[in-house]
């Protein structure tokens, strides 16, 4: 079996903790507990690729993702960008976080996350998607479960295949 | 005045009266008149008032939390809630100052406390600390040894980069060492990045009452968890048997991690150190 190491990166409050906990616990809390430093969990996926040990790092959000030291991005495989949709300050650097974590992980594949997806409507998502300038790749929420598995699963199946 | 009978007439009714209400009503219209001065007095008027207030506001400053508390801590609380963001934006940077102040803070105490116990060495001049001032361990060695023997309890072998874990050994079964690897390799990174930006390796983590050494190599590092106090020498040790280890048992491509792999490091590696003694 193999291992992988999947990084969740964004603005803070935006929900990487909770994706992380709905995902690794399958467990939400509504209290708002920032992380300080990292916290990595594993999980183990079975994909139609093969299965994978997938190694976990939710970090400290940054405002911008070059305030996150870059050696937490060393050796990653793949990197989850989360931006809530309810807070536009959480997308309003996208372009530009996008492409510095590009500039410094040439190889590694990148998602958009826009999460708490519980907090709009189908058409505020909709429009939502046409502001920001880049494809949101899947749209979540980590408090009714909905895509978080998908997520993640998807994820695993690329990096294995 | 004479009460008037019962057969006075209307005129001189209508005089009575009015003689009546000039007895009554005069001291109210002095009163007054007393009144309208008052008010247009300032000096007066704060003389009579000031008192009131005075009181009004003592009244409010014992028990202001009563009476507006709920009120003041209803309006705090959204005003909070709707700057959400910026406040959190304000502590932020803060919070990061902190935590580097706290630990450079606990790291000079730690420091100091071993100065302390080698001063303590330094002035006991028996014919055997003089000995062992020019031939034997150093100082801080003594110090050291005085404490507790060290132990091995866990060795792991992990990716530098990713963290990934490529073998590990645990006197007892231990719950999930990838993490730990990770962890680990998340502190390490966060050391490395705050103090030196990377231009140095951090070589020890001190937890509870677990060292945990760590032994740097180019693509992959050791962490050895031990309990008691090691020596310069027996460091020495230590670094020598996880060289040999790694020459011996880790392939020279380690860039996909799988089971095999580490199955393999991890048998080694209980071999290695099921019956390792740090001291010889
Ligand atoms: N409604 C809703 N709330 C969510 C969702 N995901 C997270 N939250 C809430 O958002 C807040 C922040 O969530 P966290 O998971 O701690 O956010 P984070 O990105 O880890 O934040 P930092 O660690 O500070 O970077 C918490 O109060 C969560 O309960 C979601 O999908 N829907
Ligand atoms: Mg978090």
């Amino acid at each position: 079996m193999l291992s992988k190491k999947v990084i969740l990166t964004g603005s803070f409050g935006v929900g990487k903790t909770s994706l992380f906990e709905r995902f690794i616990n399958n467990k939400f809390e509504d209290k708002y507990l920032t992380t300080i430093g990292v916290k990595v969990g594993k999980k183990l996926v079975n994909t139609p690729n093969g299965d994978l040990s997938m190694m976990i790092w939710d970090i400290a959000g940054e405002v911008a993702q070059n305030k996150v030291p870059t050696s937490y991005f060393l050796g990653t495989s793949g990197i989850i960008y989360v931006f809530d949709v309810s807070r536009p300050s959480t997308y309003g650097n996208i372009a530009q976080d996008l492409a510095y974590l590009k500039s410094i992980n040439k190889l590694t594949t990148i998602k958009i996350v826009g999460n708490k997806k519980d907090l709009a409507t189908e058409a505020e998502l909709k429009a939502l998607q046409e502001e920001i300038p880049l494809p949101v790749d899947l749209f979540t929420s980590a408090k009714t479960g909905e895509n978080v598995e998908k997520l993640f699963l998807d994820f695993a199946t690329e990096m294995v295949g | 005045m004479n009460l008037p009978s019962s057969s006075t007439s209307p005129e001189e009714e209508a005089q009575l009266l009015k003689q009546l209400r000039q007895v009554l009503l005069s001291e109210d219209r002095e009163a007054l008149a007393a009144i309208r001065e008052m008010l247009e007095d300032e000096a007066q008027l704060s003389e009579k008032v000031s008192p009131i207030i005075r009181q009004h506001l003592a009244f409010l400053k014992e028990n202001f939390h009563e009476e507006y508390g709920v009120i003041i801590e209803e309006i705090v609380s959204k005003k909070l809630s709707e700057s959400q963001d910026e406040i959190v934006n304000m502590i932020f940077p803060k919070l990061n100052t902190i935590i580097k102040k706290f630990i450079t803070a606990q790291f000079q105490i730690l420091k100091e406390g071993i100065d302390t116990q080698i001063k303590t060495v330094q002035n006991r001049f028996s014919p055997k600390n003089l000995f062992n001032r020019f031939f034997g361990p150093s100082d801080s060695d003594i110090v050291l040894s005085q404490l507790d023997h060290p132990e091995v309890h866990e060795v792991y072998l992990v990716q530098r980069e990713s963290g990934l874990l490529l073998g590990s050994y645990a006197k007892e079964k231990n719950t999930d060492q990838d993490v730990i690897a990770g962890m680990l390799t998340a502190i390490k990174s966060f050391a490395e990045d705050a103090f030196n930006r990377g231009k140095e390796d951090l070589e020890m983590i001190q937890y509870e009452n677990y060292k945990i050494f760590l032994h740097n190599l180019p693509s992959y590092y050791f962490a050895v968890a031990m309990t008691g106090s090691i020596s310069t020498s027996e460091k020495e040790n230590l670094s020598n048997k996880l060289i040999t280890f790694a020459q011996e048992n880790v392939p020279f491509d380690t860039t996909n991690v799988n089971s095999t792999l580490t199955d393999r490091i991890s048998t080694a590696l209980a071999k290695h150190f099921v019956h390792f003694n740090i001291q010889e």
